[in-house]
């Protein structure tokens, strides 16, 4: 290739005026040529060599796949199988949820054994005869109690009185042993 | 096909030009990976939306781009974006390769540090990767003359880098035997 020709590219280089074409071609006459040149077009033809140099020296390793494909594609199927997981939990959950929901009212429907207390709040009367009927009850728990609150007090007084009058006789015995002496 | 596999095929394939990119950008090995990492699980969280991508290289470009750019912003700290790139890949070459390395490593840095982030972009996709202006221009949603004229500007920085690196001696070869 003529010098002149890479003179002529050499400018064109610098003014970014060579096509893609144009300017492969004038790389590939620079390296071939390199040895035998001179000036600008030596320097420039180091230039491409150092940047293919670049692309070589500057790149990542399989290493680097592993770990971005552990980071993205393998993450999303452990994801994948994770999501698995939650959705069967959930169904177990609701299913769970749906037997206790029909179950309840069920067991609430059975009739019971202890006496019901039946909801009086939609009849004002039948609500106070009951409030009636229960204070009532309370009034004679109350007034039994009070009977056997009696008793005990007379039970009470009956033991002060025996004690002060063993109280008296021991006393009237010492005295009676002191006169004798 | 599956998901998995254009995962793999589209995307995945396309790991190198994305962190090269975020390399660039961001000048560390480490956040770089972090970028490219958070950019592909991104990627493969918006699978919904993959039927819709027309080119999912230009959309794959723009995920990265955007995460360098926030990545960029929250950190605010000029002076570590002052920072010279990391030579961390130089030590597998011999001497004489390093030497050449060095030297264009530091035109890159140069004509970098003086590109606004879309020119940038731009440099990096031309020079780096090598992508037709027509391919530029649908990665970035830019006119083509757009991409012409900011890589006419990038262009510019880097003949003058190249004159003071190898005229002045600011980047003198070392000899590393």
């Amino acid at each position: 290739m003529a010098s002149e020709q890479l003179k002529q590219w050499l400018e064109q280089y610098w003014q970014g005026e060579l096509n893609h074409v144009e300017e492969m071609q004038f790389r590939s006459e620079l390296k071939i040529n390199k040895a035998s040149l001179t000036g600008e077009l030596k320097s420039l033809a180091e230039w491409f060599e150092a940047n293919e140099n670049v692309k070589q020296e500057i790149s990542l390793g399989d290493d680097f796949d592993e770990m971005v494909l552990n980071s993205t594609v393998r993450k999303n199927i452990s994801m994948g199988n994770w999501s698995w997981w939650k959705i069967a939990a959930s169904i177990l959950i609701i299913i769970s949820l749906g037997y206790m929901a029909w179950l309840l009212p069920q067991q609430n429907s059975k009739p019971k054994n202890v006496a019901e207390i039946t909801n009086t709040q939609e009849d004002p009367e039948k609500a106070f005869e009951e409030t009636k009927a229960t204070l009532l009850l309370m009034a004679n728990m109350m007034n039994n109690g009070k009977e056997h609150l009696n008793s005990l007090q007379l039970f009470q007084v009956a033991q002060d009185k025996i004690q002060n009058t063993l109280k008296q006789e021991k006393s009237k015995q010492k005295e009676d042993i002191k006169n004798k002496i | 096909m599956s998901e998995e596999n254009y995962f793999k095929n589209t995307f995945l394939s396309q790991k190198n030009k994305l962190y090269r990119f975020a390399y660039f950008f961001l000048k560390g090995e480490d956040e770089a990976k972090d970028a490219t990492q958070e950019a592909l699980i991104k990627i493969w969280d918006k699978r919904e939306e993959w039927h819709k991508v027309e080119n999912p290289d230009a959309w794959s470009m723009q995920i990265i781009k955007n995460n360098c750019l926030d990545r960029l912003r929250k950190k605010k700290t000029a002076q570590k974006h002052q920072q010279l790139m990391e030579l961390t890949h130089s030590t597998h070459q011999n001497p004489g390769t390093i030497s050449i390395w060095q030297d264009q490593w530091q035109i890159l840095q140069q004509v970098m540090e003086q590109l606004s982030e879309k020119q940038k972009t731009v440099f990096i996709l031309r020079e780096i990767e090598g992508n037709s202006y027509q391919e530029i221009a649908e990665l970035l949603e830019i006119s083509e003359a757009q991409v012409k004229s900011d890589l006419f500007r990038s262009r510019k920085f880097l003949r003058e880098a190249m004159l003071k690196v190898n005229n002045y001696g600011i980047g003198t070869t070392k000899t590393m035997a």
